[in-house]
C-alpha cells in the first residue's frame, strides 16, 4: 500500500514537471510582451528596466532553472501584475474556488442521484422520458446563457440573489447553481445506466427471490454504483477546481478561473506557472485519494491489493 | 416417505410465460406446463439449455422479469394462488416460504456487503425478532449445515470464499426461513464434480431430515438420478414425459427423454464407444413447429408429429408424456445401447 502511494506520488512529481516545461515552452511562444501589458505606453528604456526587474531579460534556460530552484523551496515569484507573492494570490483565491466547486457538485448530486435513480427504475415509462429530458436541456443549454438568464431572473427580476461577487453563501448559490447544470446532464444520464446494469444483475434478482423489501434493493444498486461513479465526479471535480472561467467571469466571482484568465491576458507569467502547478498538483492529489477510496469501498480491490 | 393422499404443497397448472419482445414476436418460454409437489418431495426438472426451466423457477416465485410475463396458469401454493397474490403478500412468501438458489454463486450475492449481513436483511425480512436474536439464528443455521467458525464467514464477504464454497453459504441462506420449498437452478452446473456432491448430498440432506420440498433444475440427467423423487422433462417449453424418477428411468416412454438418458456416460457400460448424442440443436423459440416440438430431431418421428400437437397424455395415475407414438423398450439394456 505504501509503496503504491509513494510510486504515484512520484510519478506526480514527474507529471508536474513535464506540465510546467511545457507550459514556460508555449509561453515563450506565445505573442506578446508582459512588459508592454504593464506599461502600455512606456519608451523602450522604461520597457527594459521593467524586463529586467522581472528577470525576462536573462536566457531562457536560466529562467526556467531560476523556477524550478524558486519553487522547490515554495516560492512561485511575485506576480507581475499584483505585486504580490504568487503564493498569497493562490491561498486567497483557491478556496473560494473551492467553495465554488462543492457547492455545484452537492446541488448536482443532490437533483441527479434521485432523478437518475429513478428514471433507472421506471426504466422506458413516461418519468424516464421526463428526466431524459430534463437532462438533455439542462446539456444543451450552454451554461453562459444560463448564468446570464439566472442573473436575469433570481437576482435582477426576483432580487434573491446578489447577481455577483463573494461574501456570502448567498453569492454562491448562483454560480453554483448554474455550474451544477452542465453537470446534472452527465449524472444523471451516468447514474441511470450504472443503476440499470446494477439492477439487471443476479444479485438483485436474488434479493427480490429472497423477499427484500424494495427500498433495501435499491440501497443494495446504489451502493454498487457507488465506484464507477465516484471516478465520474473526481473527474468533474478536477475540472472545476481548475476553474470555471465562464461562470466566475460572468458572476465576477474572484476564483482561480478569473485569476487564470486575467494573468494569461496580462501575461502575468510567475502567476501563470503557480496556477500550473496548482491546478495539477490537486488533479494528482485527488485521483490519488479516489484510487486509495476504492480499496475501502470495495472488497474485491482491497484483496486484490493485499 | 411421503403418501399419496397427502395434500400437494405446491400445485402449479398450465403455466404459461410468454415473452413479448420488442419487434411484436412473441417467445413461448413456457407454455402450459402442470406439475405438483408434495412434502419432502424432489421434482427434478431436466431438459437442454432454453427449454424454459429456469423461466419454470422464476415463474413459481412470479418474478419474471419484462418483457416477460405470466400470461396463463395457476401457481397454487398452500392453496393459494401466488399470480393473485399483491406484491406485497408475495414478498412474504418468497424467502421465507419458497427459496431459490441460483446457478452462479458468485454473482448471486452482493460483492460490496458482509455475508452476514445478507443473511440479516433476510432473516428480518420475515421475522419480528431482535436483532441480537437475529445474529444468532444465523449463526446458527449457517452451522447446522457444517461450516466450522459460523461467526468467520458472517463478517466476511463474497469475495473470500471460492464459488463451490459460497454456493454452500447460499444453501444456508436459502433455508435460513426454513423454506417449505427449495428451488434450486442449476446448482452445480458451474462447479467441480466433487463440490458438486457435496452440494447435492446437502439438499438431498435438507430433504430427508427437514422435509423441505425441492425443486432441482438440471439439464444433467446424473443429477436428477441422485436427488430426484420424481422428474419432469422439458423441451421447448413444453413437458414432454412427467412421472416417478424410477419408471422414468426405467421405462422411458418419450424419444427425447430416452436421448437425455443415453447421453449420460455409464461406468458399467461394458464396452467403450463414442457418448450417444441427440441430433440438431433445441428449437428457435419463436417459430415453433406446429406439430410436436421435438418432430425435426426424433427417431421415431412419424408423418402425425409435424402436423399435430401431441397432447400430454396420462399413462397412468402418476406418469404422463406427450408422444403420439410412445416408444416401449423391455429392458434397460436396450435403452443404453
Amino acid at each position: 500500500m505504501k509503496q503504491i502511494i509513494i510510486k504515484r506520488l512520484i510519478i506526480g512529481l514527474f507529471v508536474i514537471l513535464v506540465v510546467t516545461m511545457l507550459t514556460f515552452a508555449l509561453l515563450q511562444l506565445f505573442p506578446g510582451d508582459p512588459a508592454k501589458m504593464i506599461a502600455p505606453w512606456a519608451g523602450e528604456e522604461t520597457l527594459i528596466e521593467i524586463r529586467k526587474s522581472f528577470g525576462l531579460d536573462s536566457p531562457f534556460h536560466i529562467q526556467v532553472l531560476k523556477f524550478y530552484q524558486d519553487a522547490l523551496k515554495g516560492d512561485f515569484g511575485e506576480s507581475f501584475f499584483y505585486r504580490e507573492e504568487v503564493r498569497t494570490l493562490l491561498f486567497s483565491y483557491f478556496p473560494r474556488t473551492i467553495y465554488l466547486t462543492l457547492g455545484a457538485l452537492l446541488m448536482a448530486l443532490v437533483i441527479s442521484i434521485p432523478l437518475g435513480v429513478l428514471s433507472a427504475l421506471n426504466r422506458d415509462s413516461f418519468i424516464d422520458r421526463i428526466v431524459l429530458f430534463i437532462s438533455i436541456t439542462s446539456q444543451s443549454l450552454p451554461n453562459f446563457w444560463l448564468a446570464l438568464m439566472f442573473i436575469l431572473f433570481f437576482a435582477v427580476k426576483l432580487g434573491l440573489f446578489p447577481a455577483g461577487g463573494y461574501g456570502s453563501w448567498q453569492h454562491l448559490f448562483l454560480p453554483s447553481f448554474a455550474l451544477a447544470c452542465t453537470l446534472i446532464a452527465t449524472f444523471i444520464r451516468s447514474i441511470r445506466s450504472m443503476m440499470i446494469d446494477v439492477l439487471e444483475q443476479d444479485f438483485i434478482k436474488a434479493s427480490e427471490a429472497r423477499g427484500i423489501p424494495r427500498l433495501y434493493i435499491i440501497k443494495k444498486g446504489l451502493r454498487n454504483t457507488f465506484v464507477p461513479l465516484l471516478t465520474l465526479f473526481t473527474m468533474q471535480l478536477g475540472y472545476m477546481l481548475g476553474g470555471a472561467v465562464v461562470i466566475e467571469f460572468i458572476f465576477n466571482y474572484p476564483g482561480i478561473g478569473l485569476l487564470a484568465m486575467q494573468a494569461v491576458l496580462r501575461r502575468d507569467y510567475p502567476l501563470i506557472q503557480g496556477l500550473v502547478v496548482l491546478i495539477s498538483t490537486v488533479f494528482i492529489i485527488l485521483n490519488l485519494l479516489v484510487d486509495l477510496s476504492y480499496t475501502y469501498l470495495d472488497p474485491r480491490i482491497r484483496k486484490e491489493e493485499l | 416417505m411421503p403418501n399419496n393422499d397427502q395434500k400437494n404443497l405446491l400445485d402449479v397448472k398450465n403455466l404459461k410465460t410468454h415473452f413479448f419482445l420488442n419487434n411484436g414476436q412473441i417467445l413461448r418460454a413456457v407454455d402450459g406446463i402442470s406439475f405438483s409437489l408434495k412434502k419432502g418431495e424432489c421434482l427434478g426438472i431436466v431438459g437442454e439449455s432454453g427449454s424454459g426451466k429456469s423461466v419454470t423457477s422464476r415463474s413459481i416465485l412470479n418474478c419474471v422479469e419484462s418483457p416477460g410475463k405470466i400470461v396463463d396458469g395457476e401457481i397454487l401454493y398452500e392453496g393459494r394462488n401466488l399470480l393473485t397474490m399483491s406484491e406485497k403478500e408475495l414478498r412474504k412468501i418468497r424467502g421465507s416460504d419458497i427459496s431459490l438458489i441460483f446457478q452462479n454463486p458468485t454473482t448471486a450475492l452482493d460483492p460490496l456487503q458482509k455475508i452476514g449481513d445478507q443473511f440479516f436483511e433476510t432473516l428480518k425480512a420475515h421475522s419480528s425478532y431482535n436483532n441480537t436474536v437475529i445474529k444468532e439464528k444465523v449463526l446458527e443455521t449457517i452451522k447446522s449445515l457444517g461450516f466450522e467458525k459460523p461467526e468467520v464467514i458472517y463478517e466476511s464477504y463474497p469475495c473470500d470464499f471460492s464459488p463451490g464454497y459460497i454456493q454452500r453459504i447460499m444453501i444456508a441462506l436459502a433455508i435460513l426461513c426454513k423454506p417449505k420449498i427449495v428451488i434450486a437452478d442449476e446448482p452445480t452446473t458451474t462447479l467441480g464434480v466433487t463440490i458438486q456432491s457435496q452440494i447435492l448430498s446437502m439438499l438431498d440432506r435438507l430433504r430427508t431430515e427437514l422435509g423441505t420440498s425441492i425443486i432441482m433444475i438440471t439439464h444433467d440427467f446424473g443429477v436428477i438420478a441422485q436427488v430426484s423423487t420424481k422428474v419432469m422433462v422439458m423441451y421447448g417449453g413444453q413437458c414432454m414425459e412427467y412421472g416417478p424418477k424410477k419408471d422414468l428411468f426405467l421405462e422411458p416412454k418419450h424419444p427425447y427423454t430416452i436421448g437425455l438418458i443415453r447421453s449420460v456416460p455409464l461406468i458399467e457400460a461394458r464396452t467403450i464407444k463414442k457418448l450417444y448424442t441427440i441430433p440438431g440443436s433445441p428449437p428457435e423459440m419463436i417459430n415453433l413447429p406446429s406439430g410436436c416440438v421435438f418432430a425435426s430431431r426424433c427417431e421415431y418421428v412419424g408423418k402425425k408429429c409435424l402436423t399435430e400437437k401431441p397432447p400430454l397424455k396420462k399413462l397412468n395415475e402418476e406418469r404422463y408424456c406427450s408422444c403420439h407414438y410412445p416408444v416401449e423398450f423391455n429392458t434397460r439394456d436396450e435403452i443404453i445401447i
